[in-house]
């Protein structure tokens, strides 16, 4: 170790700091429900100093550790260094607590400063100096080190460099330590807010609502928790970005705070819209809505029976007139008698709010649980345990996949059908708004020339268009052969258009009316095909 | 610990303790899960990606390319990494990223350049884009935009420091056989016989000797040239053969400029592989022309034809052949000049010049060009010059 680097004094980065508060502010709402938790059970404890103490430590694992690493410990040197930060820490919180509670009255006695108070403190500030000392060494990882650069491989330096620990550095391992460090400190603190406010015997009473409590510690912790993994989440990636020496715009770091304060609000507004507190027990609302649903079912099954009396009632009323009795009298509707409700019955609204609740908590957990496994399937399926619980897991998300992809099938068709009968409706409109064809101004020859043409339209969209290169005769002929049921007509209507457009001979008004009718049948076969219906068979033409 | 999975734990953690705020948490939590998850999604989706770049760029030429990533969405867009890939001849490091944020309806502009100094038909990009949340709830999202192309025309040499003359071989010259008669240029005047057009007639010369007076013009005969050239690997010494292709598409390059600066149409043909060719089985061929555009058009081939061959260049010459004007000049440029005996054998018979450009300056050429020589070629043996080294680095 050379003495400039002794001397030089070890300088903390604005954002070390920043991180280091956030730590120290976890740490600290962390301990304070611990001391909730044991003053709810009963012991009198005046941690206070504890939590102090405890926030401090960041502080004190961040130069701790760029001591040791200034100094290069390693192996049973740096054990000794550890051992010897351990024994301070515990001296000087003992110390603290002395300071904040008082000197104790000793009589003589040493041992009774090895209290159970002593080691209760004692085991929690090394618990937590340890945690802060395992967050400072992975924000540490987390940033980029100039070292990690590579040199030119044909460098001297670039086998020191392959050999290097800077090298193999794992960023995203370090943030995952902190995310899941974070997470787990998060359920530990509503484990101990909890207990410190939920009788332990009522954790396992679901007939019981919830209790109504803003836990200021927990949510300082969550805040405290999400800011500093919006903090590493960016390190994270500006590290990525260094490592690919890419030029990186001074908004992203700008923008971060605002934004995820923005994410964070949306949530805060969904999660403050949604229903979280209920006065009836999970277990009654459950009843409560069983009973409902079979006082609906009784319900109709009266109404059901009450219809068919009435029904059969002109029978039995003409059966009472032939035996010379009195007709009965027609049955009355008597709506069943609701079930009586359990004792201290749940308004409706309560009970329904207390489905509502536990559905969607249900629905996201269940969400949740389902991207999980989903994303680390094969992490999971390692495990051997786990295995049957997957392919379960596996076959009911493919049967609920199955089931979604009949109802998106049949909404599909709904639609298409809508949208065909939309379509259908407003053809006919603009074909209306058009104008429609005055057949009564219309000449005989245009008459007949109209009924081929439009025979030919409709054909052709029920799927049999005329090519360019075919002739009237070959098309009927073609059209025959698909609709044999209507080539009679066909025929007959071909070769009245072709005689009043090839000839030069004028065609009079019972022609025209002589036509009519087989364009009449032509037309409703088509469009019954169209439409997908097959029409009954054509009648023979009328004689005019 | 997965923030899916913790949120399995609240779930849990809350349906036990039933505590109000804990089911808020919950709500929370998974408000930000899915949100992230929607967020990155739908953000990635609404980026829109331009690049300018110019599609052509001669030898030696800074080329700038503008990247423009817009945000079309009314949601902001966290981060966006961008990555660009570039042609290793023309950019070190041939990758360039870029991290910007991007709020509704902004957009982000970066740039860099391009320098030319290698022939090639040349693909900028994919440009590949990744977007992510801001709480590692979502895994990051990629997508990739579309690629440009940029033809860098081959390097254009000065004729003579690579040993060709300027003047000949190729080029308008004078000829016995009056086929075009050249009013630009007179040979004198004689009597006017009937027959002549009055617009020939000269009028000043009339006047002073009074008598009808006809110009004479100098007979010429306009060559077209054909240039061929060859693309074949095993017609170049093996450990040179790369650099020497690329001289000698550069060689090819600088002859079509120099005749197209001289208003000379001539055609292009090679048998190397081009890249936008559907069927790859033949080599680029551009019809007998003159003119700029048909220079830049016969650039554009040069710079964008594989030094790799598609067909054999006797094929090439064979089929190339069938079509060439009478009397024009087929200016070939391979390597040694293997096989090309027969060739121009047949050509030299079929009326036509031959002009043969070996351009493999490490071979010796002395047999292969004498032989040629003696069948009527002309022949042109690259020589050896520091210039000459620096034509394809």
């Amino acid at each position: 170790m050379s003495a400039t680097a002794r001397r030089r004094p070890v300088r903390l980065p604005l954002a070390m700091w920043w991180r280091i508060a956030l730590v120290a502010g976890m740490i600290y709402v962390l301990v304070l429900t611990l001391l909730d938790g044991v003053a709810a059970a009963g012991l009198s404890w005046r941690g206070g100093y504890l939590a102090i103490a405890a926030a401090l430590t960041p502080l004190e694992a961040y130069f701790s550790h760029r001591m040791a690493k200034r100094r290069e410990l390693r192996g049973g040197e740096l054990s000794r260094f550890r051992l010897a930060e351990a024994l301070v820490l515990i001296l000087a919180v003992t110390a603290f607590r002395f300071l904040w509670q008082g000197l104790p009255s000793l009589g003589g006695r040493l041992e009774r400063l090895f209290d159970l108070e002593f080691f209760l403190a004692a085991g929690v500030l090394l618990a937590v100096w340890q945690a802060a000392a395992a967050m400072i060494r992975w924000f540490e990882q987390l940033d980029f080190q100039p070292g990690e650069k590579p040199p030119p491989v044909t460098s001297p330096e670039y086998d020191l460099w392959v050999g290097s620990r800077v090298r193999h550095v794992q960023h995203t391992a370090a943030f995952q330590h902190i995310l899941t460090t974070f997470l787990a400190g998060g359920v530990l603190i509503m484990v101990l807010a909890g207990m410190a406010r939920v009788d332990p015997r009522a954790i396992i009473d679901f007939q019981r609502g919830t209790i109504r409590a803003l836990i200021l510690h927990v949510l300082f912790y969550f805040l405290f928790g999400l800011a500093l993994t919006a903090e590493a989440r960016l390190a994270l990636l500006y590290t990525r970005w260094q490592h690919e020496e890419a030029t990186i715009s001074p908004a992203v770091a700008r923008r971060w705070p605002a934004l995820v304060l923005g994410l964070l609000a949306v949530a805060v507004l969904l999660a403050l819209v949604l229903p979280v507190d209920y006065s009836v027990g999970f277990i009654d609302a459950i009843a409560y809505a069983l009973n409902l649903i079979l006082t609906i079912v009784v319900t109709i099954a009266y109404l059901v029976m009450y219809l068919a009396g009435m029904l059969l009632y002109p029978l039995r009323w003409l059966m009472g007139q032939s035996g010379g009795e009195p007709a009965p009298p027609p049955p009355t509707f008597q709506p069943p008698e609701p079930r009586p409700a359990p004792a201290g019955s749940p308004p409706f609204l309560e009970a329904i709010k207390t489905l509502v609740l536990w559905l969607l908590a249900l629905g996201m957990a269940g969400f949740a649980l389902y991207n999980f496994l989903r994303e680390h399937r094969a992490a999971l399926e390692k495990v051997a345990v786990l295995r049957p619980l997957l392919r379960a897991l596996a076959s009911l998300a493919g049967l609920l996949r199955a089931l979604f992809r009949g109802v998106a099938r049949v909404g599909g068709r709904v639609r298409a059908g809508l949208e065909r009968r939309t379509r259908g409706a407003r053809a006919a409109i603009s074909r209306r708004a058009a104008g429609l064809p005055r057949l009564g101004r219309m000449s005989p020859g245009e008459l007949v020339r109209y009924y081929y043409l439009s025979t030919v339209r409709r054909a052709e969209q029920a799927g049999f268009p005329r090519r360019a290169n075919q002739t009237p005769d070959e098309y009927g002929r073609r059209l025959g052969t698909v609709m044999p049921d209507l080539d009679e007509d066909l025929g007959t209507l071909t070769e009245a258009f072709v005689e009043v457009r090839y000839s030069r001979h004028p065609v009079d008004q019972q022609y025209a009316r002589g036509i009519r009718p087989y364009w009449e049948r032509l037309r409703r076969a088509l469009r019954e095909r169209r439409t997908g219906a097959q029409g009954p068979p054509p009648s023979a033409p009328e004689e005019k | 610990m997965d923030l899916g999975l913790f949120i399995v734990v609240l779930f849990v953690v809350a349906a036990l303790m039933r505590v109000d705020f804990f089911f808020y948490l919950l709500y929370v939590f998974f408000a930000v899960y899915v949100l992230s998850r929607l967020w990155v999604r739908l953000g990635l989706r609404q980026v829109r990606v331009e690049r300018r770049a110019p599609t052509r760029a001669f030898w030696g030429e800074r080329v700038p390319v503008e990247i423009e990533v817009r945000n079309d969405g009314w949601l902001p867009v966290p981060w966006l990494h961008i990555q660009e890939s570039l042609p290793q001849p023309l950019a070190y490091p041939p990758i360039r990223t870029q991290a910007v944020s991007l709020w509704p309806h902004e957009s982000a502009r970066f740039g860099y350049e391009l320098d030319c100094r290698k022939r090639g038909y040349y693909v900028l990009g994919p440009l590949r884009l990744q977007s992510g949340d801001l709480l590692a709830a979502a895994g990051a999202v990629s997508a990739e935009a579309g690629v440009s192309h940029l033809t860098v025309y081959p390097r254009l040499l000065p004729l003579e420091d690579i040993g060709i003359p300027s003047r000949s071989p190729y080029g308008t010259i004078r000829s016995r056989h009056a086929i075009h008669r050249d009013p630009a240029s007179i040979a004198g005047v004689r009597e006017y016989q009937p027959g002549d057009s009055f617009r020939h007639i000269n009028w000043k010369t009339s006047a002073a000797q009074a008598r009808l007076q006809t110009k004479v013009f100098d007979a010429v005969i306009s060559l077209d040239t054909a240039i061929l050239l060859d693309l074949e690997r095993e017609h170049y010494e093996a450990p040179y053969a790369v650099t020497i292709t690329e001289l000698a598409i550069s060689v090819a390059a600088s002859l079509a400029s120099r005749l197209a600066r001289r208003r000379q149409p001539f055609s292009l043909a090679t048998n190397g592989v081009d890249p936008l060719a559907d069927n790859g089985q033949r080599g680029p061929a551009l019809p007998m022309r003159s003119g700029q555009a048909h220079l830049m058009a016969a650039l554009e081939a040069l710079g964008r034809v594989e030094a790799r061959a598609a067909e054999p260049f006797s094929e090439l010459v064979q089929r190339q052949a069938l079509s060439l004007p009478w009397g024009c000049t087929v200016l070939m440029v391979t390597g040694r000049g293997d096989g090309l005996l027969g060739h121009v054998i047949g050509l030299r018979r079929s009326g036509f010049k031959v002009v043969v450009v070996l351009t493999d300056y490490h071979a010796d050429l002395r047999a292969t060009g004498a032989g040629l020589e003696e069948a009527g070629a002309t022949v042109y043996r690259l020589r050896q010059s520091q210039d000459l080294a620096r034509v394809v680095l």
